[in-house]
């Protein structure tokens, strides 16, 4: 492992543009995270069709770059402005801006930089001594056990996105509906494709997934973000790393806890650092011995909120790398990554393409510090990026997109798919239809019909062959306790009230 | 979002898997493995089959709901919400337009031209009205630069970008 990854290290440092090309990832990332109303999503959709010509390794080095750097990101408007920069960043406002509103904007800034940094490298630990371990697991795995994971993570995702369970579902299968236009697998049918050559190949993933995040955000964005009041915080300074050693002291079992809160909810798919943050500064707020100072300015709260946020990276990397399962938009995107490169996540990625998993590994460290380097150095310079107006940048990014979904397969139909696919992230997020089920049953649809369909074959049709099958039956029994978990959860909760 | 509404998006649901189910049944089949495997229809019927289950479910679930809440409401609300759309509302229909407009011309006109009117359109269109007037020159500027130094930084990254009337 450790020649893999002195590899992995040599081959970023091998050359100057590569170092370049994860610095300009991170920055961009922390620029979209710290942005309100531009996420993580936004700047990997942005970037990937620009990926396409570059290595594996590299093309994912800079992507996870800006994964980490958006990640990050969105703590500077959440102390600054008061506006989380990213969904993952909402409980660092609840201390992070009194912090800055009493003039300790410096303090609230920098404890949330080093946390950020601490956060990321205990997941990436994990990531690289979990996913070889579990990649060598689910090597052995037919197509019953893979089957049985994509069902697994279909309908974990579908129930745990949104409030209702149904809506969750109806998504889902939305997302593989849209799968099956096309060539079907194993006989090359022709499906919903009503004579029409562009339908023949289907869907491609990047416009499905930058239309869905980013075009739809554009738009609802356009609706009225030029009249936001943004009372903006400058008047700080971060000496050192902003904080004092005893401080940092009196957090480290903090730190360590939420990392690890983080981590474990990466890891599941569809929850991510959106409520991770909640969920940790939820946990650090009731086993304080003052919680009733929470939300008045105290450090304990940017330091739940960003060391739990930044750990689910490498959480969420671990089912991507893995199993192929993306755990959220990121890693959706991340995995469109590797699809352009004619790369499928999974177990054999490990045997396949082990060089560029441990550059990404190698990378993902090297990113992490250059995103605390970047933050403490560039403060001053990300608040005034948070001045350009949504009237100037919001173009651009359609514009950027545009030429993203076009330059894939240089055919205009697919830059028609954006803007379909944006028009319905926007009504599915009018009507309350989570879209994560989406993107996970588009990605999933396919493999769960190849699996099935050859399940079957082996088995000369019979579908009971799957109870000789030990893996894909542990996967179905814990599918079934999870419904039954989350059903007796709701009747307790349905009681209590 | 209120019941009605969510019945409103059940059958929706429902509508569209029917018409999924119907598109199903053109799906040529085709077995080289004899009846034992799942031909190329099988899992178009089942998601269809599924969504239509469950959009029942969500409707008959929400109008349970909404008899519940009527018949506990003796002074409920007749009628339903008016539709409206405001400015906000407007804004997004003509962005939207917009990106349709140059997706039309993006390969007619080619990538500079069609960029430069998109861009300004936009930005024209995002600015609030009393700050238009001072923007003016800096938009036009911008949006001409940038289409410019955008199709450059890509045709240099060996990507194909229509060049249109300029080509």
């Amino acid at each position: 492992m450790l020649e893999l990854f002195g590899a992995g290290f040599a081959a970023i440092f091998s050359s100057p543009v590569n170092i370049l090309l994860i610095f300009l990832g991170v920055s961009a990332g922390i620029i979209f995270g710290a942005l309100p109303g531009l996420t993580t999503v936004a700047a990997l959709s942005m970037f990937l069709p620009i990926t396409y010509g570059m290595d594996l390794g590299i093309s994912l080095a800079m992507l996870t770059g800006i994964y980490i750097g958006g990640t990050s990101g969105g703590l500077v408007s959440a102390i600054l402005l008061n506006m989380p920069g990213t969904p993952s960043s909402i409980a660092t406002c609840f201390d992070g801006r009194p912090l800055a509103l009493k003039g300790q904007a410096g303090k609230a800034l920098g404890i949330g930089i080093f946390c950020s940094f601490i956060g990321t490298l205990i997941s990436i630990v994990a990531l690289v001594f979990i996913s070889p371990v579990l990649a060598a697991l689910t090597i052995k795995f037919g197509p019953w056990e893979n089957f049985a994971v994509t069902v697994f993570a279909l309908a974990l995702i579908s129930s745990l996105v949104g409030k209702s369970l149904v809506m969750g579902l109806v998504s889902a299968l939305l997302g593989m509906m849209i799968a099956t236009v096309g060539l079907a697998p194993i006989d090359a049918a022709k499906r919903y494709t009503f004579d029409s050559i562009e339908l023949t190949s289907g869907f491609t993933l990047l416009p499905v997934l930058v239309g869905l995040y980013a075009i739809s955000e554009v738009i609802s964005s356009s609706s009225g973000s030029t009249d936001k009041d943004t009372s903006i915080v400058t008047d700080f300074t971060i000496r050192g790393l902003g904080f004092s050693f005893a401080e940092l002291k009196s957090q480290i079992v903090n730190i360590i806890r939420c990392s690890f809160i983080g981590l474990g909810i990466g890891i599941l798919p569809g929850i991510g650092g959106s409520t991770a943050n909640l969920i940790a500064y939820s946990v650090t707020k009731n086993s304080s011995k003052y919680p009733e100072k929470f939300g008045s300015g105290v450090i304990d709260g940017v330091v739940a909120s960003e060391s739990a946020n930044n750990a689910t990276i490498g959480g969420a990397m671990i089912p991507l790398l893995t199993l192929g399962i993306p755990g959220d938009g990121a890693t959706a995107l991340l995995l469109g990554g590797f699809m352009l490169h004619g790369v499928t996540p999974g177990p054999l990625l490990f045997q396949t393409n082990g060089a560029a998993v441990y550059m990404i590994f190698a990378a993902m460290i090297f990113s992490s510090f250059l995103m605390m380097l970047i933050m403490y150095g560039g403060m001053k310079g990300f608040v005034q990026i948070l001045r350009i107006p949504a009237h100037v940048l919001l173009p651009v990014i359609v514009v950027l997109c545009i030429i993203g979904a076009y330059a894939v397969n240089s055919r205009i139909f697919d830059a028609w798919g954006l803007v379909f696919f944006g028009v319905l992230g926007l009504l599915m997020k009018k009507f309350g239809v989570p879209i994560p089920p989406l993107v996970l049953g588009f990605i999933l649809g396919e493999p769960f019909e190849t699996n099935l369909r050859r399940g079957l074959q082996y088995s000369n049709g019979d579908f009971l062959d799957i109870l000789n099958h030990p893996i894909a039956l542990m996967f179905f029994v814990l599918l079934v306790a999870f419904f039954g978990l989350t059903a007796l959860q709701k009747k307790l909760r349905e009681k209590k009230t | 979002m209120n019941h009605k509404q969510e019945i409103g998006v059940g059958i929706f649901f429902f509508i569209l898997a029917a018409l999924y189910l119907a598109g199903s049944l053109s799906i040529s089949s085709f077995d080289p493995f004899g009846n034992s495997t799942l031909t190329s229809k099988a899992i178009p019927q089942l998601i269809g089959g599924l969504m239509a289950v469950l959009s029942i479910i969500h409707i008959a679930g929400n109008a349970l709901k909404l008899k519940r809440t009527q018949t506990s409401n003796e002074t409920g609300k007749a009628g339903g919400t008016r539709f409206e759309i405001g400015r906000s509302g407007w804004l997004m229909l003509l962005s939207v337009l917009f990106i349709c407009a140059y997706i039309f011309l993006f390969t007619r006109l080619g990538f500079i031209l069609s960029t430069i009117l998109f861009l300004l359109a936009e930005m024209f269109l995002l600015i609030p009205a009393e700050k238009r007037k001072r923007w003016a020159i800096f938009i036009v500027c911008f949006s001409t630069g940038l289409s410019i130094l955008l199709y450059l930084l890509f045709t240099k990254l060996s990507m194909f970008l229509p060049r249109g009337l300029l080509g």
